[in-house]
């Protein structure tokens, strides 16, 4: 299969995927990290929520509102799945640079580390998740991540885990690819 | 029960097809053997018609069981992949994008079909969207479009690259008198090319256009033949009475007044000639 069609259709994608759940979330993160640098508060708690937020928007990127007429098209769901997050994804990443940028924050909090382990995180469940409410579950799971690491007390497998978005982005994004590439049949 | 010889030989043959969702059968050891025409799918709602359907036009796969299309194996990507160029598939109820104008809607599909040279694409996008009816309204948003009409574009995108097997979900749902009148039109036309596989609950859609027609109920096929031999197997269990019958499992008032009584009659009455209606209600009620 030629990457032609994919190129094609790259701009109509972008047209129809939903933009504004990216822009509003963009500009609400913005909007607070700026009060927070002004009024002199820790950034980074808003940079983690940002990053969840963000991932959150780009995995519901996916969602495509005409995915049953094109169940059947020769260009397959995961390629125009993959369409989908490389459009997003790109503007997502600029967003990030310059909340980053804006933040004066740590090397190691503005790192999109947390924000990729997240978003690719998100787009495994949604591509294992049944047809149906698989973005949705899929869009869940940063802020559900990020919400148990906020909320897991204590040490242990369950609290290291809810912080491996953070502590090991790397692998988490691994363990993701494989799990996209195992189910990219689906 | 009567069996069509094909015309362009074998497009679709399933094997022991069975397909379940959570524990329940949605579809069960269904055998077909399908060749070119029109084939009707009928059945009550819940008999397993949408899933077999999706089947055929490969979005899902089978649990078990064989099923060739085309001469190929949809379990194969490369195969797949052979299958979904000359396949056009309208599922139920299909989503658009509202902020496309119809002819971006098409060409989109168009493109995701492999249509890469844009001139050729427009050609065929113009094509099917004059074949629906839809040529003048091809600069107007989707979003400004009626139900019937949106249903038109979906089955505009199905119709792109002139495909040689064709599966349509309820096509007619959402069209008045006159738009399926064209729809028959448009559907016996695509079918001298090819093989048009379509649900409906709609007997007299069938009886106008379907050269074979299986009835589902249940999950599996419980009728594969003509539409003629349909309406033949309710041949003696029909009749009409001026009062209500409860010795009839399904009787209704006709518009002239009479009631039509659907069983096993009762000795001495006339029966009555009958309708494809009838013989579907047999089968698919397990009436016999």
């Amino acid at each position: 299969m030629t990457v032609a069609p994919l190129r094609q259709a790259a701009l109509p994608t972008a047209r129809a995927i939903r933009w504004v759940p990216l822009v509003g979330v963009s500009a609400l993160v913005l909007l607070v990290l700026l009060v927070a640098r002004t009024s002199q508060r820790p950034v980074d708690l808003v940079l983690a929520v940002a990053s969840a937020a963000l991932a959150c928007a780009v995995v519901g990127a996916l969602h495509d509102p005409a995915a049953l007429l094109l169940a059947a098209a020769p260009v397959s769901v995961m390629r125009r799945r993959l369409l989908r997050l490389t459009l997003v994804l790109l503007p997502a990443l600029v967003v990030w640079g310059v909340l980053a940028s804006v933040s004066h924050a740590s090397p190691g909090a503005t790192s999109p580390g947390p924000l990729l382990a997240l978003a690719a995180a998100g787009v495994a469940v949604a591509v294992w998740t049944p047809a149906e409410p698989g973005v949705l579950v899929g869009a869940s799971v940063p802020v559900v991540w990020f919400a148990l690491d906020m909320t897991v007390p204590g040490s242990g497998l369950l609290s290291d885990a809810a912080g491996w978005w953070r502590t090991a982005p790397q692998a988490v994004v691994a363990v993701a690819l494989v799990a996209l590439l195992a189910g990219r049949r689906r | 029960m009567t069996i069509v010889h094909d015309r362009a030989g074998t497009v679709i043959r399933t094997t022991g097809l069975r397909k379940s969702f959570r524990g329940v059968r949605a579809v069960r050891d269904v055998e077909l053997d399908l060749g070119g025409g029109v084939i009707g799918l009928l059945g009550p709602n819940g008999a397993g018609k949408t899933t077999l359907l999706r089947m055929l036009a490969t979005v899902l796969a089978p649990d078990t069981g064989e099923l060739r299309l085309l001469g190929r194996d949809p379990r194969r990507p490369a195969e797949r992949l052979e299958i979904r160029r000359r396949l056009g598939y309208l599922p139920q109820a299909p989503s658009l994008y509202g902020g496309f104008t119809v002819l971006e809607m098409v060409d989109y599909v168009a493109v995701l079909k492999e249509q890469t040279d844009p001139a050729a694409r427009r050609r065929d996008a113009t094509r099917v969207l004059e074949s629906v009816g839809l040529g003048d309204v091809r600069h107007r948003k989707v979003r400004t479009l009626s139900g019937g009409m949106r249903q038109r574009v979906a089955l505009a995108a199905a119709l792109l690259g002139t495909p040689e097997l064709l599966v349509l979900d309820e096509p007619a749902t959402g069209l008045d008198p006159e738009q399926r009148i064209e729809l028959r039109s448009l559907l016996s036309e695509t079918a001298r090319r090819g093989t048009v596989v379509l649900s409906t609950h709609n007997t007299s859609e069938v009886a106008a256009l379907c050269q074979r027609v299986l009835v589902m109920r249940d999950g599996q096929i419980h009728y594969d033949g003509t539409p003629q031999g349909l309406r033949t197997t309710a041949e003696g269990r029909v009749w009409e009475a001026d009062e209500p019958d409860p010795r009839a499992a399904r009787s209704w008032m006709t518009a002239e007044g009479r009631y039509r009584h659907v069983g096993v009659p009762p000795d001495g009455v006339e029966p009555a000639p009958p309708t494809l209606e009838d013989g579907y209600l047999f089968v698919s009620r397990g009436t016999r």
